[in-house]
């Protein structure tokens, strides 16, 4: 194993990516080679000093800016695109359509109220009563009996 | 549990819920945020990468077809926003952070003493390739699958990459150890 492989296994074995056999031999040239160790040992320094370093922070306005955006609203169903459709009105014609329907609504109140008012009409009952059809049967000839 | 809950609020956020949305976004600022200001060395371009991806996941959340690798999904989305603002940055006049080793050099850093600050400019002296994977890997906890996934690469390309990145960490901060470690 050249000191470029040993290195490269040294590099990967401490992210726990190295297999059996060649930790193996790795393990076998760095019992021998003080360069390869000094470089494993220099790699694990290093990862030790980045992970102790404090984080850093992050600026409150990026949280404004992400999280003022607006989310769409789903378009999985039709109806879903219908209601949306619905809330896309423009807001004049929102309001002239609002106005028009005040003004009938008002129009048929003061209708309503400058009508005479009117006689309740004299209800009657009528009563309609049927009988059930009754079958009548003539007597048959066998059925006679002789006189005596 | 992560996985589980992010899928929950995806799911939620397809629907329009905005509190699914921010609580997605109160769990991963911090990360996509440390990573484009360590991929960028640039706080405002930061933002900027920040702000897009989740314009992106507000936009697209319906077509995310891996629910269960919506961490990978963010970085990668963080991560093309981030190179594409440095390739903007090249092509303008402001600092390119693959330049920083001009203004401070670990040397420099090292005078003062402080291996956190002389490894914090070496990373940032590094090359865009290199400082993504140790930052991926190094500072965010990423597995080599979900490195690939993000960056595009295949895992033995990872392992490979990472190996030239910490080598070349390692280079730079030989001062710091070496004096350091002299009798």
């Amino acid at each position: 194993m050249t000191h470029e492989e040993a290195q490269m296994h040294s590099s990967a074995y401490v992210d726990g990516e190295v297999s059996g056999l060649d930790a193996a031999a790795m393990f076998g040239h760095l019992a021998e080679c003080g360069t390869c160790r000094t470089f494993m040992s220099r790699v694990l320094a290093m990862r030790s000093t980045l992970l102790s370093a404090p984080p850093i922070p992050v600026p409150p306005a990026l949280d404004r800016r992400v999280l003022s955006l607006r989310l769409p609203q789903t378009r999985s169903t039709p109806v879903r695109r219908l209601l949306a459709s619905r809330i896309q009105i423009p807001l004049a014609a929102a309001a002239a359509i609002a106005v028009t329907l005040l003004t009938i609504t008002l129009f048929s109140v003061s209708l309503w109220l400058s009508a005479p008012p009117q006689q309740p009409q004299k209800q009657e009952t009528v009563y309609i009563m049927s009988l059930p059809a009754i079958e009548v049967h003539a007597p048959q000839p066998a059925d006679r009996k002789p006189v005596q | 549990m992560r996985d589980t809950d992010d899928q929950q609020l995806l799911a939620q956020v397809r629907s329009g819920d905005a509190r699914a949305f921010a609580a997605l976004y109160e769990r991963y600022k911090a990360r996509l945020y440390g990573f484009c200001v360590r991929l960028l060395a640039d706080d405002s371009l930061a933002q900027d990468a920040v702000q897009e991806t989740f314009l992106k996941l507000r936009h697209e959340a319906g077509h995310i077809t891996e629910p269960r690798a919506l961490r990978s999904w963010l970085y990668r989305v963080a991560r093309n926003e981030a190179l594409m603002l440095l390739r903007g940055r090249r092509n303008g006049n402001t600092a390119d952070p693959d330049l920083i080793p001009d203004s401070e050099t670990p040397q420099m850093a090292l005078e003062r003493k402080d291996v956190g600050e002389a490894l914090r400019t070496a990373l940032a002296a590094l090359k865009t390739e290199y400082r993504e994977v140790i930052v991926l890997r190094e500072l965010d906890g990423l597995s080599y699958a979900e490195i690939a996934e993000i960056t595009g690469d295949t895992e033995s390309s990872v392992k490979s990459r990472l190996f030239k990145a910490r080598r070349a960490l390692a280079e730079r901060l030989a001062p710091w150890w070496d004096e350091r470690e002299r009798p």
